[in-house]
């Protein structure tokens, strides 16, 4: 397919999609003025689709070191740490979430995007093997195009078949590195990971564990670790790699690991290596966040409450959802075209949600991602919850003859 | 690409195939797995794990990506099964 058929093929899919209202890939924010309240083409809106979990984006802590590093620091590295140097800054932040952790060593990315990227192509070389669930975020796909290793998906969530298929590379030389996240994004659902740990532990030496935790940091466990400490694993998740776009409310990733050697990755991983390093504002918003997360548990409390209550009401509602309550709430709609109807009518009625529709889904599911916030109050999930009774009404969903439970279960 | 003799496996893909596809629709094994089936990328990666079930091997993602037509999906099982006489396998099966 040349450039002019791939613009005009994409063109005529998206065509359908806009017909139906606004674009959902070009999205503008007039502003967003906490982590709750946006304007959306001159209307203010709720907003119920950030991953904003803890709220901290507007956090004063958060935001006065934002500024002060500025200030002293200057706004930006302009390089890499390969060619500019690490700051102090970023040495500060790699030891504070190693002590976060427990772990031995962190090494920060510039994304989340990125750090999965780094740290999966740099751990798999040709001869080895990647085993990832079927249902892994596009970033931990393109870190496997981008290593030579051979990879291998499994059956989403299913730790018997993880064990298949490592059974069948039972006696073939090369390391195996299992990949799995702690909540996948789309469904919020969470990892099986004492099972998958188990099946870890028995294959033995030569398989490693990772689990990207970028939707579990802040949200799960007892200090917010993740599910691996959630799940009672930490000792078998021999590298964890997480995100700073989610709870921690601003941009970046990093990789935990006690594995010996592990920092080696800095000499050799090229989205380490050739991007430009964290600016000293975000470095700073980063360390404050970690403190604000193992300062003020009660901020994971009501992120859970409101989770509870948003799943709950929207259940009563008759919306068909994801398998568990969660952070994210997915709701499940018949096709693509009653998902972005949806998402048109709760917009236009003040509720921002995000849009998922194939081929970024799971089973070619179409959904509305509902992502809850502690920093939402009790009244906008009150709200939030009419507003999805009233638009649900009004085109009919759920419960037309059914169809809202026509769509496949995961 | 079609071939004169059809392997066992080659067979196989084609009964799985066809047994998931709209009975108008001809399948063979130039048929392109997605264009000429009418199923979507997720129900041909489905029939790629009910696949490898039976043959109990593990395609990689690379080869799957280069899979076009349905002999091709039958290649590259059969570069993965070793070249071992596919009926017995296909017959005990291991699906769930």
């Amino acid at each position: 397919m040349g450039i002019k058929q791939r613009i005009k093929t994409i063109g005529e899919a998206y065509g359908k999609l806009q017909a139906l209202g606004r674009d959902p890939t070009s999205l503008e924010f007039d502003s967003v003025t906490s982590p709750t309240r946006g304007v959306l083409d001159g209307k203010p809106v709720m907003l119920f689709g950030t991953n904003n979990y803890l709220g901290l984006t507007f956090d004063p802590a958060c935001v006065a070191a934002a500024a002060e590093a500025a200030g002293r620091f200057g706004a930006g590295t302009t390089g890499s740490r390969i060619a500019n140097g690490t700051y102090a800054g970023h040495r500060a932040l790699e030891a504070e979430i190693a002590a976060f952790y427990d772990k031995r060593a962190a090494i920060v990315f510039s994304t989340g995007y990125l750090a999965n990227l780094g740290v999966i192509s740099a751990l798999a070389e040709k001869g080895d093997y990647l085993l990832i669930d079927a249902d892994s975020h596009a970033s931990i796909y393109d870190a496997c195009k981008m290593s030579d290793a051979e990879t291998i998906r499994f059956r989403h969530n299913n730790a018997e078949d993880l064990a298949k298929r490592l059974a069948r590379l039972k006696g073939t030389p090369g390391d195996k590195v299992i990949v799995v996240e702690g909540i996948y994004s789309m469904l919020g659902d969470t990892a099986p990971l004492d099972e998958i740990a188990a099946v870890r532990r028995e294959a033995g030496a030569g398989v490693y564990l990772l689990v990207d935790e970028a939707h579990s940091l802040g949200v799960l466990g007892r200090s917010g670790r993740g599910k691996c400490q959630a799940a009672g694993v930490e000792a078998d998740c021999d590298y964890i790699v997480g995100t700073f776009s989610k709870s921690v409310g601003t941009t970046g990733g990093y990789c935990v690991s006690d594995v010996e050697g592990f920092e080696v990755l800095r000499s050799y991983s090229r989205p380490y290596m050739f991007t430009a390093s964290l600016a000293p504002p975000t470095v700073a918003t980063a360390r404050a966040a970690f403190r604000r997360m193992a300062e003020a548990p009660e901020l994971r409390e009501r992120l859970w409450r409101n989770a509870q209550r948003l799943y709950d009401g929207l259940a009563k509602l008759g919306f068909e959802l994801g398998p568990e309550v969660s952070p994210v709430v997915a709701v499940k709609l018949p096709d693509p075209a009653s998902a972005v109807t949806l998402w048109n009518v709760l917009i236009d009625a003040g509720v921002y949600t995000n849009i998922a529709i194939p081929p970024a889904t799971p089973n070619a599911l179409s959904l509305l991602r509902v992502s809850v916030s502690a920093a939402h109050d009790d009244a906008q999930i009150t709200r939030a919850l009419e507003v999805f009774a009233e638009a649900g009404r009004k085109i009919g969903l759920p419960g037309r003859g059914g169809t809202a439970t026509a769509s496949r279960v995961a | 690409m079609i071939k004169e003799d059809i392997s066992p496996i080659q067979s196989r893909v084609l009964e799985l195939l066809r047994n998931k596809v709209d009975p108008q629709r001809t399948i063979d094994l130039g048929s392109n797995v997605i264009e000429d089936t009418g199923l979507d990328s997720v129900s041909v990666m489905d029939l790629v794990m009910e696949l490898e079930d039976e043959f109990d091997v593990s395609i990689p993602l690379d080869r799957i990506a280069e899979v076009r037509t349905v002999a091709d999906l039958a290649d590259a099982l059969e570069a993965l099964t070793g070249g071992r006489p596919a009926t017995g396998d296909a017959a005990t099966g291991q699906g769930d």
